[in-house]
């Protein structure tokens, strides 16, 4: 699904964030991304999302290099992506329907089906009784479930969080990533950027680790690394 | 007044970036209604100088004026004249000026001259009217007078025509310049607006970019807010330029003299209406090609 090729990023004429990243995602699989502050999770998530082209190396997405692709193909390749922020990332002025049907208006869908669509979902989410209130009126927990809710609606083949849990109690970051789990279970590839150790030690996904720009990759099943290899995880 | 330049929340909604949060909206339609206004006192310039040219030079632009010295003069000689110039094609009528028409013609700087009339040395004035200005009958007017009048003089009126549609198609030139100026200000600014606006709402801008929309999608959330501003903006504008001309016409035809008369037709006072609006489609294009270049700068 996402392969990356010796890829490197760096930031105008600064040194390399990101050093010969190479590794594929496949299809419906399950990872957790950590590492210390500063290590380049968030360069790393840019570039799984697609909001960056690296300085070298090549990324293949759903079949396409990444590198070829016009700006408008690009932008139609990343609406197979879902990302929830860490600090969430809601548009402040747009009530919590608007926020979470805004990908769906993006992809070109109809106001009707939109309409069901998003009441459905945040009936899911728990969200149905205040979904015409403002994000900034609502807890933490109700805008992270509405930025949950905004990154699933248009059924992404790949979704990324940031990490998801930091701004949540131990029990509702819990509940979140079960919600991640059942979305897995339906096809959804998950990449999520976490330093909680109770997740870490809590599921038994693959370990994409980062350190000094270089990726290091860990299955707890396994319990093997492999660093810079050309793996399929 | 201040509903007039701002938008309210129930009009944004729909931009996904909130653009309709004032942020110096005020300004912008303030400064299209004033460069609306200004466009149509532009076209004002351009109509009414056609117009006072026509008026200027519909008297003299088919006649020509012969005039023989005082001292020449001999009725024999004026009546041969006419003769051969009425027998030029294109020559319509040659008459020369009576007594009372150059009694009228001298008041002005020697006042009544009736009883002075033997005593001046008056010369004979002919004017001819021709069909239409053409190098042809000038020439051939000016040979036959030759002939039968050697030392009469053939002025045309060439010399004080040119000058004249010179002095007017300069200034309507200067008029389309200051309208095209006026484009010019109006692209900068809007351009200006979007580019500030896109700055204030990066971040949105991102995410937008983030979930899949494409350019075009963005650029539309630009383009219908400076759309509504603008048309906001010529609609104010379009408003006190036709109250305005309405005025001037008033002031001119209570106190003639003070101002030019002008009778505009409906094309003309349409005019008036579509240049502004050409000026509203020039903000809509100049924001399009703007957010276009700013998002080309983004991944």
């Amino acid at each position: 699904m996402i392969k990356f090729e010796h890829v490197g990023l760096r930031y105008g004429i600064g040194p390399e964030v990101l050093s010969d990243i190479t590794f594929t995602l496949t299809s419906g699989s399950f990872h957790f991304l950590c590492g210390p502050s500063g290590a380049g999770k968030t360069s790393l998530m840019s570039l799984l999302y697609l909001g960056r082209r690296p300085t070298r190396g090549t990324i293949q997405a759903f079949g396409q290099n990444t590198n070829l692709l016009s700006r408008t193909d690009l932008a139609a390749l990343r609406q197979n992506i879902g990302v929830i922020f860490q600090d969430f990332r809601l548009l402040p002025h747009m009530s919590a329907f608007d926020n979470v049907a805004l990908p769906l208006r993006i992809n070109g869908m109809n106001e009707k089906k939109t309409k069901a669509h998003v009441e459905e979902l945040l009936d899911w989410v728990g969200l149905g009784d205040c979904m015409h209130r403002l994000p900034p009126t609502m807890s933490g927990g109700q805008q992270q479930r509405i930025a949950v809710a905004r990154a699933v609606i248009a059924n992404p083949k790949l979704l990324l969080a940031d990490e998801p849990t930091g701004n949540l109690d131990d029990e509702i970051g819990m509940k979140l990533m079960g919600l991640f789990e059942q979305l897995n279970k339906m096809g959804t590839t998950i990449v999520i950027a976490t330093h909680s150790l109770q997740i870490l030690d809590s599921l038994p996904h693959s370990r994409l680790i980062l350190e000094n720009g270089q990726l290091h990759i860990f299955n707890p099943s396994t319990s093997s690394t492999t660093i810079k290899e050309n793996v399929d995880v | 007044m201040s509903r007039i330049f701002s938008i309210s929340p129930k009009r944004g909604v729909g931009y996904d970036v909130p653009l309709h949060l004032k942020l110096g909206t005020e300004f912008l339609v303030l400064l299209i209604s004033l460069m609306a206004f200004l466009s149509i006192l532009a076209a004002t310039g351009i109509v009414g100088l056609g117009h006072i040219t026509k008026a200027w030079t519909s008297g003299l632009e088919n006649s020509i004026t012969i005039e023989i010295p005082a001292a020449n003069v001999s009725e024999d000689e004026v009546q041969s004249l006419l003769q051969g110039l009425l027998k030029i094609e294109g020559v319509q009528k040659a008459q020369r000026l009576g007594q009372k028409d150059m009694e009228k013609l001298l008041s002005p700087w020697l006042g009544n001259v009736s009883s002075l009339w033997e005593d001046l040395p008056i010369p004979a004035l002919i004017t001819v009217t021709i069909s239409e200005r053409n190098a042809q009958i000038t020439s051939k007017i000016a040979v036959t007078t030759r002939k039968i009048s050697p030392n009469a003089t053939v002025d045309a009126h060439d010399a004080w025509l040119s000058d004249l549609l010179k002095l007017a198609n300069g200034l309507r030139l200067v008029s389309l310049g200051v309208f095209c100026l006026i484009m010019l200000v109006t692209a900068t600014v809007v351009a200006g607006a979007v580019r500030s606006r896109m700055a204030i709402h990066h971040r949105e801008l991102e995410l937008l970019h983030i979930m899949g929309a494409s350019d075009s999608y963005i650029t539309n959330q630009f383009v219908r807010y400076i759309l509504v501003q603008s048309l906001k903006g010529v609609s104010f504008g379009i408003l006190i330029g036709l109250a305005t001309l309405g005025l001037l016409s008033l002031i001119s035809r209570n106190n003639p003299g003070t101002l030019p008369e002008m009778t505009l037709s409906g094309a003309e006072w349409s005019l008036f209406v579509a240049v502004p609006l050409l000026l509203a489609i020039m903000a809509v294009m100049a924001a399009r090609i703007t957010a276009l270049r700013v998002l080309r700068e983004m991944p």
